[in-house]
């Protein structure tokens, strides 16, 4: 009986966690501080949480099958989403910082190419 | 004169105004074409080296001196310059030495030619705090190790590259905090090209204070001990394929 609303407990917490994603996600999108494309995605993992809670029972099944508490299964599952969201958000922010050189260096040649025909330069 | 015509001088700038245009001035008075990389600067650098004769290329924001160089070999390599000098707009560097580096690069047929401040044996060269003294004799020991070049300014900023190098760091020099320099040579030897160091003389800066610090040493030597012990440098195709899309 403890073990059940524990588990519970847990499913409700889930759940506001959840909703409370999407609503962020959402409200984030409409201030237009993250593009429709980060909105998305972390309204899917709010989403993936919601369903996850309705199902009751899945997080202490996973937690018999891995050996571990349910509470630990919803920090390894929470560690592991966050770690994978970081790593991507790393490959982003790589991308970005290359195409802003890249942009940052044409701009510069554009620059110097005009400099050049100026001063009669150009070989 | 040396190679004149088809060498630029790049100079990688940033918030230089006080220098900028003297050594533009000493390099053009030697007969060099010259191209200021200003690299973000929030003060008149573009402008002053504008005024004393140079080309300039102005970043819209700092990318390091690993960005501003890359800029100048992109555009010696689009202009038709064969071979591009390095050097500082602190006045540290002698513009009467370019054409000694150009001389060494030609005679010897180098792709990368080092100026070394510790090579050279003259009274009135600038003193290298101890802590970067060490970061570079570590270094120099890594390179020694990795490649069997021996190099012992591993972080000399005057520099003469020529092709078929020039045309492959204008595609992937790196960007990053002291990219330009350990890892440059690394990368080079590692890949077949002739990578030579010189005696030169370097004066102190003329104005303002050097980028360098005892954490920037210690966040440097681990960095690029750790790119060349997982081989994470930047990549180039080595000489012998440079040489067979030459001969196609």
């Amino acid at each position: 009986m403890f073990a059940l609303s524990i588990a519970f407990k847990q499913a409700v917490v889930m759940a506001a966690g959840g909703v409370g994603l999407v609503a962020i996600a959402v409200f984030l999108a409409k201030r237009q501080l993250i593009t429709v494309r980060y909105a998305l995605g972390w309204s899917a993992i709010g989403l993936t949480v919601i369903v996850g809670s309705l199902l009751g029972s899945l997080v202490p099944r996973l937690g018999r099958v891995a050996g571990m508490t349910p509470t630990a299964v919803l920090l390894a599952l929470a560690v592991i989403i966050l770690v994978m969201i970081s790593i991507q958000l790393s490959i982003s922010v790589s991308g970005l910082q290359r195409q802003i050189r890249d942009l940052v260096e044409q701009l510069a040649l554009s620059d110097a190419n005009r400099d050049g025909v100026r001063n009669g330069r150009r070989k | 004169m040396k190679g004149r015509r088809d060498t630029l001088v790049v100079v990688p700038a940033y918030n230089e105004e006080p220098s900028v245009a003297d050594v533009v001035s000493a390099i053009r008075k030697q007969g060099w074409d010259v191209l200021v990389i200003d690299d973000g600067s929030h003060d008149g650098t573009s402008r002053a080296a504008r005024g004393a004769g140079a080309v300039v290329a102005t970043h819209a924001t700092n990318l390091g001196v690993g960005g501003a160089l890359r800029t100048g070999f992109k555009y010696a390599v689009t202009h038709g310059y064969s071979r591009v000098v390095q050097c500082d707009a602190d006045g540290q560097h002698r513009s009467e030495l370019i054409d000694y580096l150009v001389s060494q690069a030609v005679n010897s047929n180098a792709d990368l030619v080092i100026g070394s401040r510790f090579l050279a044996d003259v009274e009135g060269s600038m003193i290298v705090a101890p802590h970067r003294r060490m970061a570079m004799r570590w270094l120099s020991w890594v390179l020694l190790r990795k490649t069997g070049v021996r190099v012992h300014d591993t972080t000399s900023g005057f520099k003469c590259v020529s092709e078929p190098l020039l045309s492959e760091f204008a595609e992937s020099f790196p960007a990053h905090f002291l990219g330009d320099t350990f890892e440059s040579c690394f990368v080079a030897a590692r890949n077949g090209y002739l990578v030579i160091e010189v005696p030169v003389v370097m004066d102190e800066r003329a104005h303002g204070f050097t980028s360098a610090s005892s954490s920037k040493s210690v966040q440097y030597i681990v960095r690029s001990v750790a790119a060349a012990a997982f081989g994470l440098t930047f990549r180039i195709r080595p000489k012998s394929s440079t040489h067979e899309t030459a001969a196609q």
